[in-house]
């Protein structure tokens, strides 16, 4: 039980930075964004690249926030410059990740093992490990959720949120809202890779494929914490989105113990987002 | 025409739609028009006589095909809606429009106060700021001012008017555009929402174009009254003039358009 415990804070701590990347693009923007799918393993992808050419981590890490910031204005600009529909928008970039990304790793799948990856001193802290890894990562989390907490406080923050809110309003305020859409869904994707190479680094290899259905694990988590805790400030809802994800994992590892087929995790958990949409459908007085 | 008591300079702007096509129109027929600093014109006209696309025009929502806008010696013709909104403020019909409705009040007034400013890495709500926005309501005494950390979603529709006008002019604009901006509400709150707009216009001096459906009110507010029709202007009166003018000598102006239009198409 205890592992269970231990596992789902891990996972749900380190996926939870892609779920607060997927708030800004999904809740704040209002941009159904499906670039995330490939910008997580972009930031797998190229975090175990740069490991295995023994660049520090931590500058690995920088730079893989560089290169999902730079995902993200490209949806960005293909959307607000372009006019071309979001959702397209996003199939379209993270198509094109797909390639980039192969290119990046030469290979599909990249392993880890041997290199001084961000977790290695915590790996080698024994009986501590586990805990370690906790602490580590909630630290890591709660450093970026103060930092988006406290931009979204800033004067450019409330620009994104209006232009999110109300575009032709913030427009007719005198604000550039293309620029502005462009940097939020910059941020967003910049968050989403940091996630990515985190668990590369956790699970000890990067994967082609390992950010296919991330969108969905981000909305169940995001939908997990708003029913639990009704957040209505911005601190709160970020607050909220690591317990959503750090829940949604701990369901998911008990669904996994008690017989779920591990390829069956996502209809399983696709139909738990349709089934919350479908009970707030009826309960806002639809039928 | 470009004399010293101009202002606002709309000089033989035409707007067409479909272009070419069997289901043209045209919203604004070489359309001119020169508005004095501090004044505050009223504008009517029926449905599609170019009311609407005349503000869209000058605040930027639509590009004219013809003709030259300027405000205060500036040429704003090519110029984007966004780069306009540093001098051009719009109240619009649906309270919606003009606030944003998951943010607070406060925070939607900060955002206003940042209108032709850069935003920065400074944080939005500082204490004078706060201070700023307290006094502005105070001076209107609506009662918004105990609702700072209200979202605007839980306003009435009134309340939410009189917050888009408090953003509409906390930063003084140098055109203030008032699309149908209390058709929507109910009499008490569109009487309440008429009296803010005069004293706001009165206070700031600030130059204004109404648009209304509402013959009475158009002929009560502002000290011009101008009347639209198929793009064209068709009566402007003065503020003399429009004193003396009525309700019924204006329906039967447009019945006398609609009239010669009918026979035109015989």
């Amino acid at each position: 039980m205890q592992e269970l415990f231990q596992t789902s804070f891990q996972q749900g701590l380190l996926i939870s930075l892609a779920v607060m990347g997927i708030y800004i693009s999904f809740r704040i923007l209002n941009f159904p964004d499906l670039t995330c799918d490939g910008s997580f393993s972009l930031g797998g992808g190229l975090a175990a690249v740069l490991l295995g050419a023994s660049i520090n981590p931590y500058l690995g890490f920088v730079i893989v926030l560089a290169a999902g910031f730079l995902a993200g204005t490209c949806t960005g600009i293909l959307n607000s410059r372009f006019k071309i529909n979001p959702l397209l928008a996003g199939i379209l970039m993270m198509t094109m990740l797909y390639s980039i990304n192969l290119r990046i790793m030469n290979r599909p799948n990249y392993p880890l093992l041997d290199f001084e990856t961000i977790l290695k001193p915590i790996e080698n802290m024994g009986d501590y490990t586990q805990i370690g890894m906790v602490a580590f990562f909630a630290i890591f989390v709660l450093f970026f959720k103060i930092l988006i907490d406290l931009f979204l406080k800033t004067e450019m923050g409330l620009v994104l949120i209006s232009a999110g809110d109300n575009e032709k309003m913030t427009q007719g305020l005198g604000f550039n809202t293309s620029v502005v859409k462009i940097f939020g869904m910059g941020l967003s994707n910049a968050l989403i890779a940091a996630s990515g190479a985190l668990t590369a680094q956790y699970y000890g290899f990067a994967d082609i494929s390992m950010g296919i259905g991330i969108i969905i694990v981000g909305i169940a988590a995001l939908i997990i914490g708003e029913s639990l805790f009704h957040p209505s400030r911005v601190s709160m809802h970020t607050l909220s989105l690591i317990f959503g994800t750090i829940i949604y994992y701990f369901i998911v590892s008990l669904g996994l113990r008690m017989g779920l087929a591990p390829t069956d995790l996502k209809i399983a958990t696709a139909l738990m987002v349709i089934s919350v949409l479908i009970f707030r459908f009826k309960r806002a007085g639809n039928e | 025409m470009n004399n010293d008591s101009s202002f606002l300079n709309i000089e033989n702007i035409s707007k067409i739609y479909n272009q070419g096509t069997v289901q043209e129109i045209v919203a604004l027929d070489d359309f001119s028009l020169t508005v004095r600093k501090g004044e505050f014109v009223s504008i009517i006209g029926s449905n599609g006589s170019g009311k609407t696309s005349l503000l869209n025009a000058i605040a930027g929502s639509i590009m004219i095909n013809n003709g030259r806008i300027s405000l205060n010696g500036l040429d704003l013709t090519k110029k984007p809606l966004y780069y306009r909104a540093a001098y051009v403020s719009r109240v619009y019909q649906d309270p919606a429009a003009g606030t944003s409705s998951t943010m607070t009040v406060e925070q939607n007034l900060v955002l206003a106060s940042l209108r032709g400013k850069r935003a920065t890495l400074g944080f939005g709500i500082t204490s004078t700021r706060r201070q700023q926005i307290i006094n502005a309501l105070n001076e209107l005494g609506i009662g918004l001012e105990t609702r700072l950390n209200d979202k605007v979603s839980n306003l009435s529709g009134g309340q939410r008017q009189a917050l888009a006008m408090i953003m509409a002019s906390i930063v003084k604009p140098k055109l203030l555009l008032l699309d149908e901006h209390v058709a929507a509400l109910d009499p008490r709150m569109s009487r309440l929402i008429m009296e803010m707009t005069d004293k706001l216009v009165q206070v700031h001096g600030l130059t204004t174009l109404m648009v209304s459906h509402d013959m009475e009110m158009a002929i009560k507010h502002g000290h011009r009254l101008i009347m639209l029709h198929q793009g064209k202007i068709v009566k402007d009166l003065n503020q003399d003039e429009k004193a003396r003018v009525t309700e019924w000598d204006l329906i039967e102006g447009f019945r006398q358009l609609r009239h010669k239009e009918e026979e035109n198409n015989h």
